[in-house]
């Protein structure tokens, strides 16, 4: 079902121009494109999947464009995993998420693949340390998804150190680590480590900002009702109109206001890595953005006055609400997750913080004190996480400068709490995201527990150093009254974390620290996502031979006889898509002079050993007519083994000669000579084409007996059909 | 199925200007290939092509496609009027012109259709079918029967051939040895034969 929602919303548009191409100038290149909220420019680096494949390619864009018939092309340029070239790498030592760029001249260099292919952004970072490379900093190292330094020669089959010269036609420096990007990298890493540090400090500055902004403008359209994340929802279902990546990460946001918030540090805790954090509050935004639409305003309005109120109880009715939210949000959630799994990291950064603060902002108004604490801790995780997949703008700045305006609307001692929590957001910027990562983490476990404000500053400690703990008693304090909610949210928000994992393809960089079930579903990540490769259908690199014997020893190597020779291997396979609804790779037996005219053979591979076994049943059972009055006939093929060549007959050397003039001989050998009629090597020779001859002969005769044959038959054959096709 | 006229006119062309070649020994490469071959003109292309499914080590044959049609016949025509060895000796190798179907990638003959469907048990040709498959059971059998003949046979030429060159070799050694152990000299001294060395 997500797959069909994926393709029915994607939306796309057009960037900038580049320039007419093609015989009649209808092909237009381009620079850039919007495709499912995310902005592709030329060399970015993208996920591509393949039917069949479980493992998405990863490509880099070297080429758009829109040909005259409207289809939409991209050239790409492989990158290849260290496995799919196990063979060529020899003792070479591979990075963990190590890729290598394919160069030079040959298949699997680089293809045309519609643009539709693109599965979402991948973060690879080249670390070549040459000069022309900008050297990627510490923190775009750590969150880059793969590396690369290397290349992979497709027409030498080498791996090559040096990155030089063009590949594929274009200019290295494209290949290259980009200028403009580090300093984003940097940006993110800041938003990250300020986001994981403030956990609640953080996210309640952003929240408050959030409210602010979600407050006016919830409070004119809407008046009370209660739902503070509704309100947050709302505003980020417009987002998410505009931008759908945006627009998830608020609607999570929003979800963490409510029950969420509470949820969203039980979240934390397991989920420790940033990604995860994203991809549930990704998934939560999904489904709250809708409800959030109808909503949003109300529930803004009504957690003011639950502000006012107590803070206990606004906490218990955000609670109910994300409840409902959750339930509505997880089913929507799901689906959109497995877009947004690609999709996520594509989105526009800007769009995307800026919703997550506004969620955040609705979140804090709408529900306690307590509550903010928690969305702030929530959705400081949250942006970051999203910085991480955008990892371009992050505007945690502005999140922090709400402080104020939540003080106004919440309590003065909430707002100081929000300040402290924004500096040490800030102190903790500088920290590794590792160390953001523990410190929401352990943030988040406090939550949970109701642990101690010393407890969460012994694990916050490692980053923030005392700024956090003050953040985590105040945490402390609202999560006591969250607790039923965290509860409810936290059931959730491991389906979303599974959801998440399922589709983030970059969980592999979870902290220690995470909670078992975060490790859990990354470790489901894993498996969905990185099976075993060594299946590109395009890449030729596993010859023919070496895959029918695989194909043998697993039983799917099948062996068609009786078609009609003039077959070609599309044919065979279109073939048996036909009679058995079977997907195959099919090749037709290449002739020889001594073959039979009248059949051909093909061997075929199937996908699986029952699906061999059905065909060759069926074939024996009943009969397959081909057009031209041949019954297909299949067995199980067996590939003559590669073991011992047997000898060749017919070339004769002298023993003794051979070793008394070795050097000559070879140099004999090395050459091809037509004989002279005075040699007793003519008079061999004549008697081999003799011996030829005769084989010849014997060969014509028996095909020319056994077409008598078949055309007997095949008359019997024909006539009646003849009746019945017409 | 859907390749163009143009397409196929164009794999039309390659075959002829292309020659096959059998009897070749395992032990020839492409570039051994190409150096036998690139007397007789331009090679453009070397593929052996695969032996899939015979257990036997059938000779190889290759295909070689030449710069223009006229280079590969005559290759064809040279080859049958001398015989042509490539790495070794007496067994020379065979050239014919290439047929479509030697060819692994090609493209499918623009227009074709093809049908196929599933004949009832009941239906009258059924039967014939059933017979048509035991037919070709019977001529795939004969073709291997044959296919084996074809490779003793070739064995025990090899090997009355070896045994000839062998008995020849011999000859001319014991023909050396006489000379150069002096003994054809003694030998023409006393018959009085003047014998030169020359």
């Amino acid at each position: 079902m997500e797959q069909d929602t994926r393709t029915e919303k994607l939306e796309f548009t057009w960037g900038k121009k580049k320039g007419k191409g093609g015989k009649n100038k209808d092909v237009q290149f381009y620079e850039s494109f919007t495709f499912d909220g995310e902005e592709y420019t030329l060399y970015d680096c993208v996920y591509l999947y393949k039917e069949d494949e479980p493992e998405p390619e990863i490509g880099k864009l070297i080429k758009i464009w829109e040909t005259g018939e409207k289809a939409k092309k991209v050239k790409v340029l492989w990158f290849f995993r260290p496995c799919e070239i196990s063979n060529f790498l020899g003792g070479e030592e591979v990075l963990e998420n190590e890729l290598f760029l394919a160069s030079g001249d040959g298949v699997g260099l680089a293809n045309l693949n519609p643009l539709e292919a693109i599965a979402g952004k991948c973060n690879v970072i080249c670390i070549s340390k040459d000069k022309e490379n900008p050297q990627p900093s510490d923190e775009e190292l750590q969150m880059a998804e793969f590396v690369f330094r290397r290349t992979f020669d497709v027409g030498l089959q080498k791996i090559t150190d040096k990155i030089e010269g063009a590949i594929a036609g274009i200019d290295v420096k494209f290949m290259f680590n980009r200028k403009d990007i580090q300093k984003p990298g940097g940006i993110l890493k800041v938003d990250l480590g300020k986001n994981e540090v403030c956990g609640n400090s953080i996210a309640s500055n952003e929240t408050v900002v959030l409210s602010n902004k979600n407050s006016f403008k919830e409070n004119i359209t809407l008046e009370t009702n209660g739902n503070i994340v509704d309100s947050s929802t709302l505003e980020n279902g417009d987002l998410v109109k505009h931008k759908p990546s945006l627009v998830e990460k608020p609607a999570y946001g929003v979800g963490l206001n409510s029950n969420e918030k509470d949820k969203m540090n039980e979240k934390q805790e397991h989920v420790s890595n940033p990604k995860v954090l994203l991809s549930s509050e990704v998934k939560s935004d999904e489904g709250e953005v809708k409800r959030g639409k109808v909503h949003a305003q109300e529930v803004e309005v009504e957690e003011k006055v639950m502000f006012t109120k107590d803070n206990v109880d606004s906490d218990n009715r955000p609670t109910k609400k994300a409840k409902l939210d959750d339930g509505k949000g997880s089913e929507q959630i799901l689906a959109e997750v497995e877009r947004k799994k690609k999709c996520a990291n594509v989105c526009d950064p800007k769009a995307k913080n800026d919703t997550s603060i506004e969620a955040v902002n609705d979140k804090k108004n709408s529900s306690d004190l307590n509550c903010m604490n928690v969305t702030k801790a929530v959705s400081p995780t949250v942006p970051v996480e999203v910085d991480h997949g955008q990892s371009k703008k992050p505007k945690l700045d502005t999140s922090i400068e709400v402080p104020n305006d939540k003080s106004k609307s919440s309590d003065l001692k909430r707002v100081n709490a929000t300040k402290v929590l924004s500096s040490t957001t800030s102190a903790l910027d500088d920290e590794s995201k590792l160390k953001r990562v523990e410190d929401s983490l352990g943030t988040n476990n406090a939550f949970l527990k109701k642990m101690k404000p010393d407890d969460k500053a012994m694990t916050i400690s490692k980053g923030n150093n005392g700024k956090l703990p003050k953040a985590s008693q105040r945490k402390v304090k609202h999560v006591e009254d969250s607790r039923g909610a965290n509860e409810e949210s936290c059931k959730k928000i491991k389906l979303n974390e599974k959801s998440m994992a399922l589709s983030d393809g970059k969980l592999p960089k979870v902290p220690p620290t995470q909670s078992q079930s975060v490790a859990e579903n990354v470790d489901g990540q894993e498996v969905t996502r990185r099976p075993d490769v060594d299946r590109r259908t395009w890449f030729k690199g596993f010859p023919w031979e070496d895959r029918i014997q695989a194909a043998h020893e697993q039983g799917t190597l099948v062996l068609l006889q009786n078609l009609d020779p003039a077959y070609t291997s599309a044919l065979v396979e279109d073939i048996l898509w036909h009679g058995f609804k079977e997907s195959c790779t099919a090749k037709m037996i290449q002739r020889t002079a001594n073959s039979s005219p009248h059949y051909g053979q093909a061997l075929v591979i199937l996908k699986t050993r029952e699906a061999a076994q059905k065909v060759v049943r069926e074939l024996d059972k009943g009969c397959l007519l081909l057009s031209n009055g041949r019954p297909l006939v299949g067995s199980f093929g067996t590939p003559c083994s590669s073991e011992k060549k047997a000898p060749f007959f017919g070339h004769l050397t002298i023993e003794k000669l051979r070793h008394q003039n070795a050097r000559e001989m070879k140099e004999a050998i090395s050459t091809s000579h037509c004989s002279q009629p005075n040699t007793i090597e003519y008079d061999m020779a004549m008697e081999w084409c003799l011996q030829q001859e005769r084989s010849d002969l014997l060969w014509r005769n028996l095909y020319k007996q056994q077409g008598k044959e078949l055309r007997k038959l095949k008359a019997e054959l024909k006539l009646k059909p003849a009746l019945k096709k017409k | 199925m859907g390749t163009s006229e143009a397409e196929y006119a164009a794999f039309e062309e390659k075959v002829k200007r292309t020659v096959y070649l059998d009897n070749i020994s395992p032990q020839v490469t492409e570039s051994v290939m190409r150096t036998a071959l690139s007397q007789f003109g331009n090679v453009k292309s070397v593929q052996f092509i695969p032996n899939y499914l015979e257990s036997r080590n059938i000779p190889h044959c290759a295909l070689v496609e030449m710069e223009n049609p006229k280079q590969a016949s005559v290759i064809v025509k040279e080859i049958a009027e001398f015989p042509f060895m490539i790495l070794g000796m007496p067994r020379p190798v065979r050239a014919r012109p290439a047929v479509a179907n030697m060819f692994d990638e090609r493209p499918a003959m623009p227009g074709r259709q093809i049908q196929c469907h599933w004949l009832e048990p009941e239906d009258p040709n059924f039967e014939v079918a059933k017979k048509l498959k035991e037919l070709h059971g019977r001529h795939t059998a004969e073709a291997a029967f044959l296919l084996k003949k074809q490779l003793e046979e070739e064995e025990k030429l090899a090997k009355m051939q070896n045994e000839t060159l062998k008995a020849n070799y011999k000859k001319y050694e014991m023909v050396d040895s006489v000379m150069s152990d002096g003994t054809a000299r003694r030998l023409a001294r006393r018959y009085n034969i003047r014998v030169s060395d020359d």
